[in-house]
């Protein structure tokens, strides 16, 4: 009896398992807040807001839910399936309805669907590229492009905060140090009295404005692997050190980043697992 | 190995390098600051011109403040205990369009306004907004420039 494969068996090659891993961090990155999404879109349904500004479909809480499932449901099709074309569909619906998230009444101000549209961005172009170019390619050239987004969105939050309130630690202090419900500050308010807390959130500022413009300017020119790990190191430790809602803004890059592991420091990909049929349509 | 010109990847990597130079620019060009701060009040001229700059990064950008109070008169008002006053990390009109702060602003049907104030260097805008019920329980929700 035979044992050779089926010729329609392919080896899952690192790019590939690049693609899955981001569409399964956008994934959770959109669901981390499902239960205060629920609560929201309840909130609009109850509360309608009519305003000049937005187009009438960009201000419909059913628009708002309809897109945000086929998101959800798009991007769980994209990380499963071994059908390329249904790949490639499943990336661009990810970045249609990502683009249409960014820019309704009800969510456009929420950052982790402009992480999820960069990381949409990034899949719809690797999904078109994974059956034509060699695996050792295409693998340094998504780490490259997912190092230059993950640096482009940490120094969109550098350049903003390039000012004196923010050096002074004085926003952040407002935001998070007078009475955010968070481990981190309520400790520090339980620990110091008032004039001790307000040097800690000068400090604190100046630690996000220098990590994030140092981030921004060099992430994107490093070797893929200590990219991915500084980057996976900083990426974690806003969320850990500030706000726990953020790994919903941050995973999506997360993922992004973690591709750089990805790249074969030798330029081989001589480590492509054999897991399972990949059928290329 | 030869490597494929490949017009996606290059694309992608312009795109990401001129939305850097916009960002890097931002500290000394006053149209980028502008632009940032009219994208965060809904000031840009049109929808389609806002549409296309919200993938550029702004996470906890600029010095955004608010005040809200349950009454339609306009400008600061010190003497006014109801006013609420605050700080938010960006895009301030989120305030009343999102998530639970729709709820919390507007759970009775009251007409309210909220004082905006975004300060980025020497560029600052301020606008004033007012939520006017409607019979549907929604709100009309109207906003002017303030000079």
């Amino acid at each position: 009896m035979s044992t050779t494969p089926p010729t329609s068996a392919r080896i899952l090659s690192r790019p590939l398992i690049a693609f899955r891993l981001v569409q399964w961090a956008t994934l959770v990155s959109l669901v981390w807040k499902l239960g205060g999404f629920i609560q929201m879109w309840r909130c609009y349904v109850a509360v309608p807001l009519h305003q000049d500004f937005f187009p009438r479909i960009f201000q419909s809480a059913n628009v708002l839910g309809i897109v945000y499932v086929v998101a959800c449901v798009s991007l769980a099709v994209g990380a499963m399936t071994t059908i390329a074309r249904r790949r490639r569909i499943s990336a661009w619906v990810g970045l249609i309805t990502m683009s249409v998230l960014c820019i309704h009444q009800g969510s456009y101000n929420d950052a982790t669907f402009v992480t999820g549209w960069w990381a949409e961005l990034w899949s719809v172009w690797l999904a078109g590229r994974l059956e034509k170019d060699a695996a050792p390619i295409l693998m340094q050239r998504a780490a490259r492009v997912a190092r230059g987004i993950v640096s482009l969105i940490l120094l969109g939050g550098a350049a903003g905060k390039w000012t004196d309130e923010y050096w002074s630690g004085q926003v952040l202090y407002e935001i998070y140090f007078i009475d955010r419900d968070f481990w981190l500050f309520n400790l520090l308010r339980s620990m110091l009295d008032a004039e001790s807390l307000r040097e800690v959130a000068t400090w604190y500022s100046r630690q996000v404005i220098v990590v994030e413009t140092l981030c921004g300017l060099t992430l994107w020119a490093l070797p893929p692997r200590w990219s991915a790990i500084i980057a996976l190191a900083v990426l974690t430790s806003i969320a850990l050190l500030s706000n726990f809602h953020l790994f919903s803004v941050l995973l999506s890059l997360i993922g992004l980043a973690a591709t750089g592991l990805l790249v074969n420091a030798s330029n081989h990909d001589t480590t492509s697992l054999p897991v399972e049929a990949d059928i290329g349509h | 190995m030869k490597r494929p010109i490949d017009c996606g990847y290059i694309s992608i990597l312009a795109i990401v390098a001129a939305i850097a130079v916009w960002l890097l620019s931002m500290p000394v060009c006053d149209f980028v600051q502008r632009s940032t701060i009219n994208r965060f009040h809904l000031q840009t001229d049109s929808f389609a011109l806002w549409a296309i700059q919200q993938p550029i990064p702004s996470m906890y950008n600029f010095h955004n403040r608010y005040e809200v109070r349950p009454s339609l008169r306009p400008g600061p008002s010190p003497d006014d205990t109801d006013a609420q006053r605050g700080t938010l990390n960006h895009f301030p009109l989120r305030l009343f369009t999102f998530g639970d702060n729709r709820e919390i602003f507007l759970r009775k049907p009251v007409a309210r306004t909220i004082d905006l104030t975004t300060t980025y260097r020497d560029t600052i805008l301020h606008t004033h907004w007012t939520a006017t019920p409607r019979d549907d329980g929604g709100f009309d929700l109207t906003g002017e420039v303030v000079p």
